[in-house]
């Protein structure tokens, strides 16, 4: 914009009130512009999620319009179903073991692939990478005829496994970033003033990988808890939450109830998250660090 | 450990990194209390030379000692050497006291005495009042002072410092080198300071080495090392110098005390690192501007060679005049703006010296 105000002030014929208008004409428009496409993109983003909730509290069996009124019997429906219950306990369980075994596997071979030369590391890099590329669905169809070949029982304990495997490379990507981002001297300085190798890791390393590894905690956990393609392949007989809705989304009759329990869990998930992201902020800033820097680095 | 010699010692050090030689088999000796520096630069090795001291890298060849003890291969946390690095590498999460309380803890200190020494280092480096706050919020002349306060409460033998005021703008950096000077004085260890600036060297050290490619030229007070430079680099690389090549006339004690440059110039020198020089041999005359003077007509009594003056240049307390030798090359003269002077460019000119400030060096590598 500024560019193109400069131009027309330097042809000069028009007066300065002409070029004055035309340009708060033009900056409007682009204002209307941007602020339609914001809504544009919103709507697409949150659009099904609000439809979603809005019909779960529709007095009707049917998604579809006129609205026939407000009722939360869905939700106490929902509430009463047993195997609500239990798929979302299954979710947890998986969630919360998967959640530590990725940050300690992601630590480690991020510290690794970071601090140390080894002759494979270029290689070895690659492979960790490697499930952040690899489709998902590829991943579940794999790690079910890994598991039926090996004669694995499928259970939670694969769908932890699986969950582990995709997961976990994210945590190794996130914390190398960041430790490349330290300033190499800080390790050295460490060593320096009489701190051993693992001293140094705990003191000075660990500490400034909090912020880190507290994001990859949230990243992981709810990825693990929502995710349906993987499990769907490697649970066997049992529920997680996301199977349990696809599974129940095949009976119409159940529909509104299946979007009265999203709904629930989706405004639960945010809010812990958003909640957890603040505490993060909190402790982060009487550290004196700025949460940004996870991001977009120091 | 007071009965150790030195307090750092280093024999036919030599460190390679695949083909790179970053250092060629130095020799250096550092006594107890003495404040040493490592002159040279960029590239010449000054760097890798102390982080073999901190222990960060292992000489390829030689030995270290330390206090004595051969100390190659003890890891850096077991040294009794700290390192002040240019970056200063403060631990960004923990107070100014967290970070220089980090050493003596990692010691085992009881906390009354970790606090104890804290706070008195913090003193000596003026920084007590400032104990609770994150290095994020300080500036970089403070962040300087936490990291020497950082280093120094663990009372190594050495302290190594890498350009450590590198970061200082130039008023700040001519107060710190005082402070540092007055800081070794008062904690009385030896402290080994990296720097590529002569006039810092010079200014702080009691001993410096002069580095190039990997070795040292020459190890010597600032003195020493400015009326007396051992090579041509030295010369050069310390103060300003303007160089004459002359051959050797007369020689005693196997070293040139007449010499004649090449416009027939003849001249006695008064000191010269050419130990085995022959009648005949070619050497360079060292001569520094502000031995130099300038005449009208040739003086009677001293060496002198003819030229013009090309330029004149006022600098305040100083004034430096180049003069272009009809034998050809330049000279610079400096005097002191006190002297009157009416040498104009384009004056001809005779630049005399006097003889007790020629200093002969090799022209080996000329
Ligand atoms: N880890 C390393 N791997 C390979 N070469 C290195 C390494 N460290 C230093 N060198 C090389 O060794 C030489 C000396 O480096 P060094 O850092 O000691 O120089 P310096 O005198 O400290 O220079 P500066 O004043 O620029 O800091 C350089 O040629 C450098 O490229
Ligand atoms: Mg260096």
């Amino acid at each position: 914009m500024a560019s193109i105000s400069t131009i027309h002030a330097g042809t000069g014929t028009p007066g300065p009130r002409v070029f004055h208008l035309g340009s708060t004409l033009r900056r409007r428009l682009a204002t209307t512009l941007r602020s339609a496409f914001l809504l544009f993109v919103g709507f697409v983003l949150f659009g099904p999620v609000i439809i979603l909730a809005a019909f779960s509290l529709n007095d009707s069996i049917i998604l579809g319009f006129p609205f026939k009124g407000v009722t939360l019997s869905w939700y106490v429906e929902a509430v009463n179903e047993p195997d609500i219950w239990s798929s979302l306990r299954a979710s947890l369980q998986v969630a919360v073991i998967v959640t530590p075994i990725c940050l300690l596997l992601g630590l480690t071979s991020a510290i690794a692939l970071t601090r140390f030369r080894f002759r494979l590391r270029g290689p070895v890099t690659a492979f960790v990478a490697l499930p952040l590329v690899i489709p998902w669905l590829i991943i579940g169809v794999g790690s079910l005829l890994f598991f039926s070949a090996t004669g694995m029982k499928l259970s939670l304990l694969t769908v932890g496994i699986s969950h582990v495997v995709i997961a976990f490379p994210l945590v190794t990507v996130l914390l190398s970033a960041q430790l490349y981002r330290l300033d190499p001297h800080l390790h050295e300085a460490a060593l320096d003033l009489g701190a051993t190798e693992p001293e140094t890791i705990r003191l000075v390393v660990l500490p400034l990988l909090v912020p880190t590894l507290a994001a990859s905690a949230i990243f992981v956990f709810s990825w693990s808890f929502n995710n349906f393609i993987v499990s769907f392949f490697t649970a066997g007989f049992e529920n997680t939450f996301p199977i349990w809705v696809f599974s129940t989304l095949r009976r119409a009759r159940d529909l509104p109830m299946v979007n009265a329990i999203s709904t629930l869990i989706s405004a639960v998930q945010v809010t812990v998250v958003m909640a957890a992201w603040q505490v993060l902020r909190r402790a982060m800033d009487k550290r004196g660090q700025d949460i940004r820097e996870i991001v977009a680095g120091s | 450990m007071n009965d150790a010699p030195y307090a750092l010692e280093l024999r036919k050090v030599t460190k390679r990194f695949g083909d790179i030689v970053a250092v060629d088999g130095i020799d250096l000796q550092v006594p107890q209390g003495e404040f040493f520096s490592l002159l040279g630069p960029s590239g010449c090795g000054k760097t890798t030379t102390l982080r073999m001291i901190a222990g960060f890298e292992e000489p390829t060849e030689g030995t270290l000692l330390l206090a004595g003890k051969e100390g190659n291969e003890i890891p850096p946390f077991r040294r009794n050497t700290n390192l002040v690095f240019q970056s200063y590498a403060l631990f960004p999460h923990m107070t100014v006291f967290e970070n220089v309380a980090f050493g003596p803890r990692r010691a085992r200190l009881p906390e009354p005495e970790v606090r104890e020494r804290v706070m008195a280092a913090l003193e000596t480096v003026r920084m007590a009042g400032l104990a609770e706050r994150l290095p994020r919020s300080l500036s970089g002349g403070q962040r300087q002072r936490v990291a020497l306060a950082r280093a120094l409460v663990n009372r190594p033998a050495v302290l190594l410092l890498d350009e450590p005021l590198g970061a200082l703008d130039l008023k700040l950096r001519k107060e710190m080198q005082l402070e540092l000077k007055r800081i070794q004085r008062e904690v009385g260890i030896c402290f080994v300071y990296v720097t590529h600036d002569q006039e810092e060297a010079m200014t702080m050290s009691d001993r410096l080495a002069v580095m190039n490619e990997g070795r040292i030229e020459q190890i010597g007070t600032p003195e020493e090392v400015y009326h007396r430079p051992a090579t041509r680099f030295v010369a050069e690389f310390i103060g300003e110098a303007n160089i004459l090549e002359a051959t050797v006339d007369r020689v005693e004690d196997g070293s040139p005390v007449q010499v004649s440059i090449e416009d027939g110039t003849t001249t006695t020198v008064a000191s010269c690192n050419e130990a085995d020089c022959e009648v005949g041999s070619r050497v360079l005359v060292v001569l520094r501007p502000e031995h130099l003077q300038l005449h009208r007509s040739r003086p009677e009594d001293l060496p002198a060679t003819e030229g013009r003056v090309a330029e004149v240049i006022f600098q305040g307390s100083v004034i430096r005049f180049v003069v272009e030798r009809l034998a050809g090359g330049t000279l610079t003269v400096l005097d002191t703006t006190a002297t009157p002077h009416r040498a104009a460019p384009g004056d001809g000119v005779w630049v005399s010296w006097l003889p007790e400030w020629a200093h002969v060096v090799s022209s080996s590598d000329l």
